[in-house]
């Protein structure tokens, strides 16, 4: 799959060093890419996978699918590599992709359907009781249900925010948006989610009594 | 409320204010500018979502996501091939059988007749195809989008 070492002419002595294709910057990985070297596209893909691959879980639900599309959309982002521009961030230019590839793949009638939450909060080294097991899943299974009954834009910066633990500078890399649209959008987000758990889940998000 | 407070709401739970906004914020709070049930409830929320979290996936997955991603950009390649070699075949295929069965003296005329209409609509509507396809190409607004 390639040698995974560049070769560049040290400043120094004119000499030249071989330095691994993981020490390279990203626009120099890509230009390497766009003139035919696959190799390249490994430190790459190694860099973005978890987050790529976290995303589209947040979207299609099940971790093998999450996998394949975010497999499917690095090979298609590489196909596209010779029309992008190096000096541009890759990363919020490959998110498109995979975010389309993820509403594609969702709006087809059949997909295997899970609830892709865990708990996260300390058990203090106790063990559950039946009763908070059954409802810790039954909490998981209405946030879930609720963010799949939002729109693919209040959706997309919820898992985000939410689930992959971007900051907001991040977000508004990822999305090339400034940072209060973020603010913005994911409030609101946040308001239109509260509205369908205070539904499937009143006794956890219900109005307090004034 | 005011718009931007209401938005200054998940600011503040997130920890994305400064010290001298986190201050302003609870200024407001406190003085009743913000309200205190929406906050409330919004806090509420916010724990109920930071209380889950997505699914891991386990680590041996990571081992071979390069490689599996490398595979598919191989296959790419490998189906480019095979679709040109596949057209090459089937045209050329295609040609040698309408020529053999129209030159055949052997054949019923209104076999060859007939053969020689359905070539030539094939042909005709494969022209079509391929001009609206071109035409779209040139006229399309988003072409230029980047995907």
């Amino acid at each position: 799959m390639g040698s995974g070492l560049s070769i560049h002419m040290n400043q120094s002595d004119g000499g030249m060093v071989a330095i691994p294709l993981e020490d390279l910057d990203e626009r120099d990985l890509i230009l390497r890419c766009q003139s035919g070297d696959k190799a390249a596209f490994e430190p790459i893909v190694t860099r973005y996978m978890r987050r790529a691959a976290a995303f589209a879980l947040g979207w299609v639900g099940n971790r093998e699918d999450a996998l394949d599309l975010s497999q499917d959309a690095f090979a298609r982002a590489y196909k596209a590599l010779p029309r992008f521009e190096a000096d541009r961030p890759f990363y919020p230019w490959f998110h498109r992709i995979l975010r389309n590839l993820c509403i594609n793949y969702i709006g087809r009638a059949k997909y295997q359907k899970e609830v892709p939450l865990e708990d996260d909060y300390p058990l203090r080294g106790r063990e559950l009781s039946p009763l908070e097991h059954a409802e810790r899943s039954e909490l998981r299974a209405a946030v879930w249900a609720g963010i799949e009954q939002l729109s693919e834009q209040d959706r997309e910066i919820l898992v985000l925010r939410e689930f992959q633990g971007l900051s907001y500078t991040e977000i508004a890399e990822s999305l090339e948006i400034p940072k209060g649209t973020v603010m913005s959008r994911l409030h609101n987000a946040r308001r239109r989610l509260k509205d369908k758990l205070t539904t499937l889940v009143p006794e956890k998000v219900g109005r307090e009594e004034t | 409320m005011s718009r931007d407070s209401n938005e200054l709401i998940s600011a503040y739970l997130d920890g994305e204010l400064s010290p001298a906004e986190r201050a302003e914020f609870e200024r407001k709070l406190a003085s009743g500018e913000i309200s205190r049930q929406e906050f409330e409830e919004m806090k509420a929320m916010t724990e109920v979502t930071s209380s889950v979290k997505l699914a891991s996936f386990p680590d041996e997955v990571w081992d071979g996501f390069w490689s599996q991603t490398y595979n598919r950009l191989e296959r790419g390649i490998g189906w480019i091939f095979l679709s040109i070699g596949a057209v090459i075949l089937c045209s050329a295929g295609a040609y040698q059988f309408l020529r053999s069965l129209i030159e055949d003296p052997s054949s019923p005329w209104w076999i060859r007749l007939g053969t020689a209409f359905v070539a030539l609509g094939l042909g005709a509507l494969f022209v079509s195809v391929l001009r609206e396809r071109i035409f779209v190409r040139s006229t399309d607004p988003y072409r230029k989008v980047k995907r």
